[in-house]
């Protein structure tokens, strides 16, 4: 449930580069690795807007980015797939999605080097401000 | 519409930490001079005097603030992750994330997650948050310095040559960076070569905090560390931080 310090966090990034005007729509990437409960991130996004600007950003529009892991030894790429293998790991996915080099392995090679090449965190790609 | 493309973690971790009074950062130039310890017992002292207290651990590669601690370090849950206390002190580090296994991360694993520990971590009213550095100048530095705007900055050396030449990079990357340093600690020794290093780089001489044989009886046992000549002199310190 983190979902709401990462709202705090999208508010407030918006906020300092509105340049004081209010914001009313923000669109998201957000990586399907962490599982993150969009309801609860949208929902949040609101509720902090509306104390932090006293207007809701009403809009948020919301791109899923897939989850691709790619190996250093092998160079083969493949998608994880935390909910259905391990609960326990993926809720420290959930959080700290770097755990996922520590608890799971490359399936081709066994290596635990490998890069979360797409589906990781949260990025804000752009903002509309209110007319 | 505005195209900006930002990360929201940093100003999430600013406000996570925005009821933190002071942030001080325990480095050293090399491993194996007691900050770890140092900023522990540091924790604890701040805690045992009624301060409220927390211990970010930001050595991935060799956590070891629990085993100084004696801590079960672990977390809640509340729009974000709440450190467990131990002896009134909230502490977070790797270890509830990885358990005992070995954590083999690349630099750039390291910068993510020490940005996401900090933008996730709600640490509530504090009155100091003790972060123990990892070694060096690498992505920990340079990561926490961007982050941590208010971040201070404490050095231990030891008195051994290798220690001290290796601080003096240390102390030219944070004043590269434009971090505040707020001094630094001779561990055990007489001081004189820190007072030296602090001359010549003119930077505060915090003091200095003597060996203690009895140390590793202390280890994981807070009442006996509180005990110990380290706690004594390092109270004396951090009345002048």
């Amino acid at each position: 449930m983190h979902e709401w310090a990462i709202a705090e966090g999208i508010v407030a990034t918006v906020l300092k580069s509105s340049g004081g005007k209010k914001v009313k729509k923000v669109k998201l990437r957000v990586g399907e690795l962490q599982q993150i409960d969009l309801e609860i991130l949208e929902f949040a996004v609101k509720e902090i807007s509306k104390i932090e600007q006293g207007k809701e950003i009403a809009e948020i529009d919301v791109e899923i980015e897939r989850t691709e892991f790619e190996c250093h030894e092998c160079h083969k790429r493949w998608r994880p797939h935390l909910s259905r293998s391990n609960t326990e790991i993926a809720e420290l996915v959930h959080f700290l999605p770097e755990s996922s080099k520590i608890h799971l392995r490359c399936p081709h090679c066994g290596s635990s080097d490998f890069e979360i090449s797409g589906g990781r965190g949260v990025c804000i790609e752009s903002f509309v401000i209110q007319e | 519409m505005y195209r900006i493309l930002r990360d929201p973690r940093i100003e999430a971790a600013k406000r996570m930490m925005s009821r933190v009074k002071r942030i001080l950062c325990f480095a050293s130039g090399k491993g194996g001079v007691g900050k770890s310890v140092l900023s522990s017992a540091s924790a604890l002292l701040f805690s045992s005097s009624g301060r409220k207290t927390g211990l970010l651990d930001l050595d991935f590669h060799g956590p070891s603030a629990h085993t100084i601690l004696g801590a079960r370090v672990g977390f809640g849950e509340n729009r974000g992750i709440i450190p467990h206390e131990f002896n009134g002190i909230k502490i977070m580090s790797i270890v509830p994330f990885a358990g005992r296994k070995p954590i083999l991360w690349r630099g750039s694993d390291i910068s993510q997650s020490i940005l996401e520990l900090l933008a996730i971590t709600r640490w509530g009213e504090l009155d100091f948050l003790v972060i123990d550095m990892p070694p060096g100048t690498g992505e920990e530095i340079l990561e926490t310095s961007k982050i941590l705007e208010r971040g201070e900055f404490v050095i231990v050396t030891t008195p051994s040559l290798l220690s001290i030449e290796t601080v003096k990079r240390l102390i030219l990357a944070l004043k590269e960076l434009e971090v505040e340093i707020s001094g630094v600690i001779e561990n055990m020794g007489d001081g004189n070569k820190a007072k030296k290093l602090s001359r010549e780089y003119k930077i505060r001489f915090l003091g200095n905090v003597r060996y203690d044989e009895n140390l590793e009886k202390a280890i994981g046992k807070p009442n006996k560390l509180l005990k110990t000549k380290i706690s004594k002199d390092l109270q004396k310190i951090l009345q002048i931080l």
